[in-house]
């Protein structure tokens, strides 16, 4: 007995200085931030109309070396902010980025600016309570966010964060297999001409052979003929599951068409080879395929994929002739501020900044509506590897004709819809049902996550 | 005696810090509506709510289903082993190579592993399949990309790394049974078979269920193959209970509920391990 109090006793006592330990080392881990912005002012001390020196934390998943030149341009311009950037990925990776910024944010780290990656990952956030509402400060500096900006970022009322880049879809082609078919850059085009677009670009045989088309694993690649759509394009709006549609229906069809014509590369490949949809269309395995502006800069060539023949560039189909082609939906990155924040106001000058001019100085095509898309093109030829690789002409054309469609913003629990409505689908296109069993089963899957949440 | 408490101390408290606090902490928050990102104040408990959930989840009962399927691995991997151990340490030269060539996967890193199976089996131009076309199989099976392939290929790919480990020790357990039974047996007149049955397999049985045990807790907790091979698909035909949990946890970030999923796992791991405990008296000699 007298043993065990006394192990008691010492398992406690080394427990509590442990904790004074931990404690202390937390201690001196915030006060390092802090003593440092205390020792900013003799060197910004000079900007007398401004309040005292700020410190904000920036969150991103791309590499340092990218983003540092223009947290610079910003700290030029406002001497009392000091922008200390703390990079998620070093590899460039924003779902690995969106890993590490909920473990910083859930180990107390006291970041102050985050940006996300695609509305998905927004809402989620914005539904578990990280970010705070814009409203206040928006209204404040008395700004109407649509004359401003071509997203909507509104979650029920209320803006958590600003859109940053603007992402919507077209379709990538390769010239000079387009140019050896015959076949013309398309202007104005269906699904259906689309997939005799692929059947005539597919050719040899083995493993050189080269698909018309490659779809990679994303959900939009299921729900292709519903993202082209102007209203009511998500898997569920407005709390309506909306696979029994149409539109589905038509999705369907056309990846089981591109895979039972062997067309498009083997969905069983895709996923059994974890096939990456860069090189796919950069070593000419794949002759077309379906992305976004995010790959504009990639198509004149990157280090790891130089662009070995010229890319054009083809809008968005559409479901039936009649109806405009390069409509898509319009999504993008979001930057945010932290619910925890301490300096709200100068947060959100700087994401304000980042969003507009920020934006123009990296040459990104952005969700801003005053962007010059001549100068975006020009710049984006002036960066490529290999510039006279992207043709210049169907560009332009693709990015003044593309009409985004306003994004209705996904319910918190978008993930999970897409896992299973992509469940579904892949065992249709492996073919372990029909198509009626696919629509009817995810339809009540989907409706079950969307009773669970409500 | 106090100076022992001392001595164990350290060792107590890491236990303590890193093992049972947060066992204790993730028992509680299974019951608990909650997301890691979210700061301790929005915990909300929920009861048995997540327990409910998980027994109408399909995506988890068919993973724990899977897992039930893959324990299969352990036994038919311990019979390769026990059969090529016992070949290997009396009736091939050079047994030294052998048991080297049969650990190499153990070592190597499982990503590296995965990813040469991968195009091993690649469904179009991969060599299995292209072997199977040649002895004049008209449709081979898509390997990691047919649902109902791909548990079986994920099963024999974790047979075929694990067997170095057990061949090894059911030959350092060969190697503990006495020659001069196998003499007296042979003086009796005992056949090979006769002699495997009667000696070799009683003699190795605290190998075996040592094996058995360590193997049926490793195999219920396989991830990172999982992981790096299939991702759980194609549509969850190779999703088991830890890869769901870290689905759940680290992409859908719902702590609360992945907790729960891990007591469950906890729980069928302790009933199973129980079972072995009391089953062994009726097979295992010392």
């Amino acid at each position: 007995m007298k043993k065990n109090m006394f192990m008691l006793v010492l398992i406690s006592v080394l427990l509590v200085v442990l904790a004074g330990c931990g404690n202390s080392a937390s201690n001196t881990n915030n006060a390092s931030p802090n003593s440092s912005a205390s020792s900013e002012p003799e060197a910004t001390g000079e900007s007398p109309a401004t309040a005292e020196p700020v410190t904000i934390k920036v969150a991103h998943w791309s590499p340092e070396a990218d983003i540092t030149p223009i947290l610079e341009a910003y700290e030029a311009q406002h001497p009392n902010v000091t922008l200390e950037y703390v990079e998620l990925s070093d590899s460039g990776d924003s779902v690995a980025g969106m890993k590490k910024l909920d473990l910083l944010v859930a180990s107390g780290e006291d970041l102050d600016v985050a940006f996300m990656p695609g509305a998905t990952d927004y809402s989620q956030r914005a539904g578990l309570g990280l970010m705070t509402p814009l409203n206040d400060l928006i209204a404040k500096e008395g700004i109407t966010l649509s004359d401003e900006y071509s997203i909507d970022p509104t979650i029920d009322g209320n803006i958590y964060a600003l859109p940053d880049t603007l992402e919507n879809y077209f379709v990538l082609l390769n010239k000079d297999k387009l140019d050896a078919a015959g076949l013309a850059v398309p202007t104005e085009w269906t699904w259906e001409e689309y997939l005799e677009y692929a059947k005539k670009l597919t050719s040899g045989s083995g493993p050189s052979k080269t698909y018309g088309t490659y779809f990679h694993t994303w959900a939009m690649y299921w729900e292709l003929a519903l993202i082209n759509q102007a209203k009511n394009n998500n898997l569920v709006n407005e709390g309506t599951v909306n696979i029994d549609s149409p539109e589905i229906r038509q999705s369907l069809e056309l990846r089981s068409k591109a895979e039972q014509d062997q067309i498009a590369v083997p969905y069983a490949d895709t996923i059994s080879q974890k096939l990456a949809y860069r090189s796919e269309y950069f070593t000419q395995h794949a002759a077309m395929i379906v992305t976004g502006n995010w790959m504009i800069g990639s198509a004149g060539g990157s280090e790891e994929f130089p662009a070995t023949f010229t890319t054009a560039f083809a809008p968005m189909p559409s479901n039936a002739s009649g109806q405009p082609s390069g409509v898509s939906i319009a999504n993008g990155n979001y930057v945010g501020i932290l619910d925890k924040t301490k300096h709200q106001q100068e947060a959100y000058d700087f994401i304000r900044w980042y969003s507009t001019e920020g934006e123009q100085m990296q040459n990104v095509y952005s969700a801003w509506k005053k962007q010059d898309v001549d100068k975006f093109i020009a710049s984006v030829k002036e960066t490529a590897l290999s510039p006279d690789k992207i043709d210049a002409d169907s560009l332009a054309f693709v990015i003044k004709n593309a009409l985004p469609a306003p994004l209705s913003v996904p319910p918190t629990y978008q993930g999970e819809l897409e896992e299973a409505f992509t469940k579904e689908t892949e065992l249709y296109i492996l073919k372990q049902q029909d198509l009626e069993t696919t629509i009817k089963n995810a339809q009540q899957g989907l409706q079950k996550i969307v009773d669970a949440n409500k | 005696m106090r100076m022992g408490y001392l001595f164990v101390g350290p060792m107590l408290l890491g236990v303590m810090i890193f093992t049972l606090i947060p066992m204790i902490f993730s028992f509680t928050l299974s019951f608990t509506k909650w997301s890691f990102v979210t700061g301790f104040d929005k915990i909300k408990f929920i009861g048995l709510d997540n327990f409910r959930a998980l027994f109408q989840d399909d995506v988890f009962l068919k993973s724990l289903g899977n897992n039930f399927i893959m324990l299969l691995a352990v036994p038919i991997g311990m019979v390769i082993a026990l059969l090529l151990a016992v070949v290997i340490s009396n009736h091939v030269y050079a047994p030294g190579a052998f048991k080297v060539i049969y650990f190499m996967p153990q070592i190597s890193s499982v990503v590296a592993v995965a990813v040469v199976w991968q195009v091993l089996f690649h469904p179009s131009y991969g060599p299995v399949n292209g072997f199977l076309s040649a002895l004049g199989m008209d449709n081979p099976p898509k390997w990691l990309a047919d649902p109902n392939f791909a548990l079986p290929s994920v099963m024999l790919l974790m047979i075929w790394i694990d067997l170095g480990v057990s061949l090894i020790i059911y030959n350092a357990g060969l190697k503990n049974i006495p020659a001069d039974l196998y003499e007296a047996a042979t003086i009796d007149g005992a056949s090979k078979w006769a002699q495997f049955r009667s000696i070799t397999l009683p003699l190795l049985t605290p190998t075996t269920f040592f094996l058995l045990v360590t193997g049926i807790i490793g195999n219920f907790k396989s991830f990172a193959l999982i992981k790096v091979l299939t991702d759980g698909g194609p549509a969850h035909s190779t999703s088991v209970v830890v890869y769901d949990m870290y689905q759940t946890a680290f992409v859908d970030l719902q702590t609360g509920y992945a907790s729960s999923m891990v007591m469950i796992l906890f729980l069928c791991l302790l009933a199973i391990t129980a079972l072995q405990w009391i089953g062994q008296k009726f097979w295992v000699n010392y």
